[in-house]
């Protein structure tokens, strides 16, 4: 098995994409734009603007971890750049794996540049305020949100990568990859909803609690709140578990989309 | 046994009617068979004749209904065989945002060129297709022809035994053309096998040793230029002039009949002042192919 050099040339070619600098530019202006809405919104001033920038860094890595996966994987294959990889030696599987891990280095790096721009940011608003902000428990915590964020960038990869095997069209295959992860996103309040309620039936019950459990949960990566609310704890366990969690789906998707790519005649 | 033989090879393509119930079949190969050497076999038909289904098939891109492939003796599917084979498909891309550097580095990665070698290895690749100087720019700055002899080169990156091309001339200017055509009959010279396809029947007829000519996915003709130039021979064009005239009279004689109609001339006091065969090209060939498979369809 031999995924590297197409590992490399994802990487090199995702660098010079210019959505990498365009949507890097984007966060930056949000942040601007988080500090302008913590000025009209009533509270902790620190607190909204955190609020904001940490949700526009999450779904800016989101957005770009699906973006360059469908994209890159989609271009190959419309494009036959698919032919020049695939008539050297290397198997369909080193392909969808060496893609999947060019995708992962460039979110890597996406997400460290994110993390260092969000928490200049940070710091810069807490520091113009009046109130006191702890900034090395903030800059530790954005740290630990940037690691989630990663994860889930890694897993929304193997998502897009499948769905770009997966539809004929790019984008349905974008399309459905978001919304994955939107419908992911609002995964527990809808399963603790249901379970709650009286009105539903013990087997719709059931059912729901089935599709928690198979469908990909992206609440799990969302810990804006550890890092807004300094109150609140969170287990290394949790982290861990989170790790684990992303490790074995993400797997399972990449053994499902190199399966179809196997099967698939370009 | 060849370098590349293809047995039987038969493809049928499923496309699903408006309302997918129905799915429609074409038959795009229906038993394609034949064996390249080490040669310069030229693949030659109409569009939508299976040319590229064909290199696709031999290439595992694509698996055939039935049928055996074998590359070096051994099964295409074999991932080993395409250590030692070099392919180019149609109108070729690669992302614009990467050097031509980056991408015969990605080769060169693939095979396993040790680093110390790949600088000169490249400036040979690029001094071989007329691309020295340009690998530090972008391939977006490429022109198409450009774009198309890096990657050509680059399928030389692992010295193949093999050689598949699919329409290699096509996009290229007269230059272009020549660069891919001399590089083509240089690996021949030093034992390599080139299987190529191409609508540029001159081209082919200039190149090839042996040709192929598919219609309807059918194998019409396979034979040496040189024999087919023999069979479709008509007779000849003889230019003569009469001993004491300064003007030239041109005749047109039957394979048969070539040299009783010399003796005669020069009976008769006649100068000979040429004997040009009168042949059909192979571009006549192919046309007459597709009008007689038009016929009979």
């Amino acid at each position: 098995m031999n995924p590297f050099p197409v590992a490399k040339i994802t990487f090199e070619e995702l660098l010079k994409e210019k959505s990498f600098i365009g949507l890097l530019t984007l966060e930056v202006f949000l942040l601007f734009v988080s500090k302008l809405i913590s000025n009209v919104v009533a509270g902790d001033t620190v607190k909204v603007a955190m609020d904001f920038a940490l949700s526009f860094f999450f779904f800016t890595v989101a957005l770009y971890s699906v973006f360059v996966s469908v994209g890159s994987t989609f271009r190959d294959v419309s494009d036959r750049v698919v032919y020049l990889i695939l008539s050297k030696p290397l198997k369909r599987s080193d392909y969808v794996i060496g893609k999947f891990l060019g995708c992962t280095l460039a979110v890597a790096l996406f997400t460290f540049l994110s993390f260092f721009i969000v928490t200049s940011g940070i710091l810069t608003i807490s520091s113009t305020a009046n109130l006191y902000v702890p900034h090395v428990v903030v800059v530790e915590r954005v740290f630990l949100l940037s690691l989630l964020v990663f994860l889930m960038g890694v897993f929304l990869s193997a998502f897009g990568i499948l769905f770009a095997i997966l539809f004929t069209s790019q984008v349905l295959a974008l399309i459905s990859a978001i919304f994955l992860f939107l419908a992911g996103l609002e995964l527990s309040p809808v399963k603790e909803l249901v379970v709650s309620s009286k009105y539903v039936s013990p087997v719709n019950k059931l059912i729901v609690q089935i599709a928690y459990y198979l469908f990909p949960n992206f609440s799990l990566f969302d810990v804006k709140d550890y890092v807004v609310h300094l109150a609140i704890k969170v287990s290394p366990l949790f982290f861990a578990s989170v790790f684990i969690y992303s490790l074995i789906y993400t797997s399972a998707v990449l053994l499902v989309a190199t399966y179809l790519f196997d099967r698939r005649e370009l | 046994m060849g370098v590349l033989v293809v047995n039987n090879l038969r493809k049928t393509f499923k496309k699903n009617s408006l309302l997918g119930f129905k799915k429609e079949e074409k038959k795009v190969l229906k038993g394609i068979s034949f064996e390249v050497f080490e040669e310069i076999f030229g693949f030659i038909g109409p569009n939508g004749a299976g040319k590229t289904t064909t290199i696709k098939v031999i290439m595992d891109f694509v698996k055939p209904d039935s049928g055996e492939i074998l590359i070096f003796g051994k099964p295409n599917s074999d991932i080993s065989v395409k250590q030692n084979l070099g392919f180019l498909p149609e109108r070729p891309y690669i992302y614009g945002s990467i050097t031509g550097e980056e991408y015969l580095d990605f080769c060169a990665d693939v095979y396993g060129i040790p680093y110390y070698e790949r600088k000169r290895k490249f400036a040979e690749l690029l001094e071989l297709v007329n691309l020295t100087g340009v690998e530090e720019q972008p391939i977006s700055s490429y022109s198409k022809g450009m774009v198309q002899r890096l990657l050509f080169a680059s399928t030389l990156i692992n010295d193949p035994d093999l050689l598949i091309l699919d329409e290699p001339m096509s996009g290229l200017d007269p230059v272009g053309r020549n660069i891919i055509a001399s590089v083509m009959k240089m690996l021949k010279e030093k034992g390599k096998a080139v299987f190529y396809s191409s609508h540029i029947i001159q081209d082919v007829e200039r190149l090839s040793d042996r040709v192929a000519i598919i219609v309807d996915g059918k194998i019409k003709l396979l034979d040496s230029v040189a024999n087919i130039v023999q069979e479709f021979l008509r007779g000849y064009v003889i230019t003569v002039r009469k001993r004491g005239s300064s003007s030239l009279e041109v005749l047109k004689v039957g394979v048969d009949e070539l040299w009783q109609l010399l003796e005669r001339l020069k009976s008769e006091g006649y100068e000979i002042i040429s004997v040009e065969p009168d042949r059909l090209s192979l571009e006549e060939i192919l046309v007459s192919y597709i009008q007689e498979n038009r016929r009979a369809g």
